[in-house]
């Protein structure tokens, strides 16, 4: 057994040691690099770049890109491969998913594009190639950088609340090589082979960890949006993500008194539970632990506050307690509340 | 493994064929073999929830809430890194690969590999599959995977091994992209098999956050599975494991260049216990050879506390051995005492004559006084004042000692329970008697100044007009801050405490008024020789004083010539680093000057407070003014009686 996989794990390496271009990935990436351009717009102050890149969906000359400042400008340029420059304006925004349209202004010419309709999702550990204009090094007819990577996961990425939202409330990809940098937003993510898997995201630290993350949307994800703004029939969800502290319900109104929230990390620990209450009836005690809001994880006092405080009237809630050693689940029916209560 | 044998084979007829097919193919094989090797840790991997903490560690990345570990037992054990409990989080929860969550307790952690055992109530857990250390090997493909940020699946990095044996021998390297997001998670061959868990390390530092600022950037570690399970075995009892220290050092930092020949060995050390001296020259760690330092490192790298090694060494040729047991702390060495003065000139053929005895010293209690000759110390002959001052220093304090001396010609012997070095200076101590010469000796004395040709460096001295070459004196050596060389202010203080103290003041002076320059260490050094090679200087109260700008230069000088200084003066300033250990062989008394109107104030006080949990003897007067000024001559007055009271045992 171990005899043979140390031979395969020797032939492999000496395989990628002895042929140093991936032959598959050669042979289409000219072809990519044809239908990414290089975006010139606002920015160049407080350290912001003023340049992206973008990708071609349409031979007519629509761009599709990253939603942010560099685009907050009328003189909005772009760069194809071939060192063409265009004027182009924006045709619209859904910055529910980061996601701009462009039109360039080309008149009737005819450019070489990708199908959204080719797009398609990949699993965790797919090989892929990033293609953008990353820290603007290509110049004019000067094709844009590629780089390597695999798909580290598939995921909804917690942001840095209040610092850099990633608005996106949808499954993004997470790629291992560093490909979210100055610029590199708008690129494409493909797989080996050049067929399309995602747009390339901005530059974010990741909420939970605290350190800097690679994503790029899926363009499954992005698909119906862009050809809606193509065709003009388009109009914005709701401008961002308002989830603002909703107050639907305070902890105490359901019986649940917790701890003095002394630290920033406090933790939810049940100081009392109101003799009678639902939270009571369902056999919560002092001193539990509460961990769990439905299914949100909720570190503090001001975390469980705030999970309680966008349950919805009427609805049923799961509340999972730390009581020593084991966890326990209770169910609570949410009272229904009346207007003006 | 038949899957794997016919991708083996695949590879064998594409490359025969057409070598961009066969890339193609490869290509394609290599991902699904990742994903395979995903899908078979995938069980074993669980995300790990803490709540509560501390908000920040270390001023820098968070504690992160979430982490990933691996399962260890079927019935629970989860192994991960000790990163996420750098924010002593109040309770932590696991998810396991099938959904469910669980609360877990931790059993211990390993501070030296950074590992942390935890454990959930479960059963039927599925540990995985590790590879064995043997076929880990440089090149090969590792993929790093946690369960940080999706629950639901692993999350995967690829890369190689870059290097194994890591980290003074604890870590596998890898450049797949290592950061909070896998800490705790596996690093996998391409067949799915464990390699190691990933753990953020550092080869300069064994913190807890040390290797985390390079996260994704191509350097990571992991601990290999072997290692990390002969951990598990000895986590499962409960105690926190910690690095096991000898207490040694070595006479060259050429780590790679030199063999490893003892330089110094810590107060009551393991080393020291086990009967190692000085000038020894390790030869085997535990069965494994060693030629160099570094070698002597690795080997000691990776144990803990409480273990016990067998060291071959030679001493003089000889070949010699010793079972060491290796410590958590090193305790620092704290000298014990009794509250002696000798007699420096007693004409005493056997024993030490007593000077003057310190009162409220457990020499005063147990009934010692002026005049008495020391002749054994616990039944051990005294032969002189070195091997005495030696003998009491080394014996902690609260140690009970007995004393036989001479009285009026008959012999006593009585008893002192030793007490720690007293933090004030001895208020009530007479000059020494200063006997004048008979014939003035042909010896420059007054004040004078010269240029050391060697250097070409000025300096000035004072020596008293009294100088007897038949008496030992002090030597003060004034190190003066930047612009100002406050020869006149110095000379005024000190003339009359010389005289009476019978100390000699050198003041050596920087080669630009601006300030001195490191490289001018070797002209001071070099100026206190040729002072010894002039004058007869008693080695117990060569002294060096500088103040504000030249306190650091005093303190370096000192710290650097331990074995020729044996006492600092410093007004209005301090350490910026810790300082080396206090060691029995090279005693040193510091003496620190400061007001808390001086911006150097807390610089002053942390560094005596520093000193103290040391336990060097340190003795610190608070100016009555600034603590900016250059003290009054009172306060001068109480220096030379410090100075004069060095040689105290």
């Amino acid at each position: 057994m171990s005899g043979s996989l140390k031979r395969l794990s020797l032939c492999i390496g000496l395989l990628v040691c002895s042929v140093p271009s991936t032959s598959v990935a050669q042979s289409r990436i000219g072809q990519v690099q044809t239908r990414i351009v290089k975006i010139y717009g606002a920015g160049g102050i407080r350290n912001l770049h003023s340049y992206s890149s973008g990708v071609m969906i349409d031979p007519r000359g629509y761009v599709m890109t990253a939603w942010n400042h560099v685009l907050d400008t009328p003189e909005l340029s772009v760069v194809l491969h071939d060192g063409r420059r265009f004027s182009a304006e924006v045709v619209n925004a859904e910055p529910a998913l980061d996601l701009a349209v462009l039109k360039l202004e080309s008149g009737d010419e005819t450019f070489s594009a990708y199908k959204l309709a080719d797009a398609r999702d990949v699993p965790v550990g797919t090989r892929v190639l990033a293609f953008s204009n990353m820290f603007k090094v290509a110049k004019g007819d000067e094709p844009v950088s590629v780089v390597h990577g695999v798909i580290s996961a598939r995921s909804k990425l917690a942001t840095k609340r209040g610092v850099s939202d990633v608005s996106i409330d949808s499954e993004l990809y997470v790629v291992d090589a560093i490909t979210n940098n100055a610029g590199s937003e708008g690129g494409l993510l493909t797989t080996l082979n050049g067929r399309p898997v995602a747009l390339i995201g901005r530059q974010l630290r990741n909420g939970q960890t605290n350190t800097w993350v690679n994503y790029a949307v899926p363009l499954t994800t992005l698909r119906e949006t862009v050809q809606q703004i193509i065709e003009g029939r388009f109009t914005a969800r709701s401008t961002r993500r308002e989830e603002s502290a909703k107050k639907n319900f305070r902890a105490e109104e359901l019986g649940l008194v917790l701890v003095p929230d002394v630290v920033q990390r406090t933790p939810g620990y049940v100081d009392s539970v109101v003799a009678g209450s639902i939270v009571e009836r369902a056999g919560v005690q002092r001193e539990d632990l509460v961990v769990f809001v439905n299914d949100r994880l909720v570190r503090s006092c001001s975390e469980v506050r705030e999970a309680i405080g966008s349950l919805i009237p009427g609805r049923k809630v799961e509340l999972v307690v730390r009581r020593d050693n084991v966890l326990k689940t209770f169910q609570l029916n949410l009272p229904r509340k009346s207007r003006g209560d | 493994m038949k899957h794997l044998l016919a991708f083996t084979l695949l590879l064998a007829c594409g490359m025969e064929l057409d070598p961009a097919a066969a890339q193609d193919d490869l290509d394609l094989l290599e991902q699904r073999a990742f994903q395979k090797a995903i899908a078979l840790v995938d069980p074993s991997l669980v995300q790990i929830e803490t709540i509560g903490g501390l908000d920040r560690v270390a001023g820098t990345i968070e504690g992160s809430a979430s982490t990933s570990g691996i399962v260890v037992s079927e019935d629970g054990e989860i192994l991960t890194s000790a990163f996420a409990f750098a924010a002593k989080p109040t309770s932590i929860l696991v998810r396991l690969a099938d959904g469910r969550r669980l609360a877990a307790t931790k059993i211990a952690t390993d501070n030296v590999l950074q590992l942390t055992l935890l454990k959930v109530e479960a059963s039927g857990l599925k540990p995985p599959t590790s590879t064995p250390r043997g076929e880990v090997q440089v090149g090969q493909w590792s993929l790093a995977v946690g369960r940080t940020l999706n629950p639901d699946s692993p999350s995967i990095s690829v890369g190689i091994i870059s290097a194994i044996n890591r980290v003074w021998g604890k870590a596998i390297q890898t450049d797949a992209k290592v950061s909070p997001v896998n800490y705790g998670g596996a690093l996998l061959d391409v067949a799915g098999r464990v390699q190691g868990i990933l753990v953020p390390l550092s080869p300069r530092s064994a913190d807890l956050m040390a290797g985390v600022e390079w996260y994704d950037s191509g350097i990571g570690f992991a601990i290999p599975m072997e290692d990390a399970m002969a951990s598990v075995r000895r986590l499962r009892a409960g105690k926190d494991l910690t690095r096991g220290l000898i207490g040694i050092s070595f006479s060259s930092t050429a780590i790679y260049g030199q063999k490893p020949e003892l330089e110094t060995l810590r107060y009551d050390s393991p080393a020291e216990k086990a009967g190692m001296q000085k000038g020894d020259v390790v030869v085997e760690v535990d069965g494994k050879p060693v030629e160099r330092i570094a070698q002597v490192r690795h080997a000691l790298g990776n144990k803990y506390a409480g273990d016990k090694i067998a060291i071959k060494f030679t001493r003089s040729g000889k070949p010699m051995s010793a079972d060491v047991a290796l410590v958590a702390e090193l305790p620092p060495w704290e000298p014990g005492f009794l509250g002696v003065l000798p007699n420096r000139l007693s004409g005493v053929e056997n024993g030490v004559s007593v000077r003057f005895v310190i009162p409220d010293s457990p020499a005063a209690s147990a009934g010692l006084a002026a005049g008495d000759v020391i002749q054994k110390l616990n039944g051990e002959v005294v032969e002189d004042v070195g091997s005495i001052a030696n003998a009491i220093g080394r014996t902690r304090p609260g140690s009970a000692v007995n004393i036989t001396m001479i009285r009026d010609g008959s012999e006593e012997t009585l008893d002192a329970e030793l007490s720690a070095f007293p933090e004030d200076t001895v208020v009530n101590l007479p000059n020494p008697e200063l006997a004048v010469p008979e014939t003035k000796p042909e010896i420059k004395t007054g004040r004078f100044s010269e240029t050391f040709e060697t250097h070409q460096h000025d300096f000035w001295a004072y020596v008293p007009d009294s100088y007897n070459p038949d008496l030992s004196y002090g030597l003060v050596v004034w190190l003066h801050p930047a612009r100002d060389t406050m020869e006149a202010q110095i000379l005024k203080s000190w003339q009359s405490v010389c005289d009476s103290r019978g100390l000699i003041l050198v003041a050596p002076k920087a080669s630009k008024l601006e300030g001195w320059n490191p490289n001018e260490l070797p002209f001071i050094k070099d100026t206190i020789e040729l002072m010894q090679s002039r004058y007869l200087i008693d080695p117990q109260r060569i002294v060096v004083h500088g103040q504000a700008t030249s306190a650091a230069l005093a303190l370096a000088l000192t710290f650097e010539h331990r074995n020729l200084i044996r006492g600092v003066i410093v007004v209005g300033g301090g350490l910026r680093a810790r300082p080396p250990e206090n060691r029995p062989e090279v005693p040193l008394q510091l003496y620190f000057y400061g007001g808390q109107k001086d911006p150097q104030f807390p610089r002053v006080k942390s560094t005596v407070a520093g000193l103290q949990s040391m336990k060097y003897p340190v003795t610190f007067a608070n100016s009555p003014i600034s603590g900016r000024e250059y003290p009054s001559s009172d306060q001068v007055e109480t220096f030379g009686r410090w100075i004069d009271s060095l040689d105290r045992f």
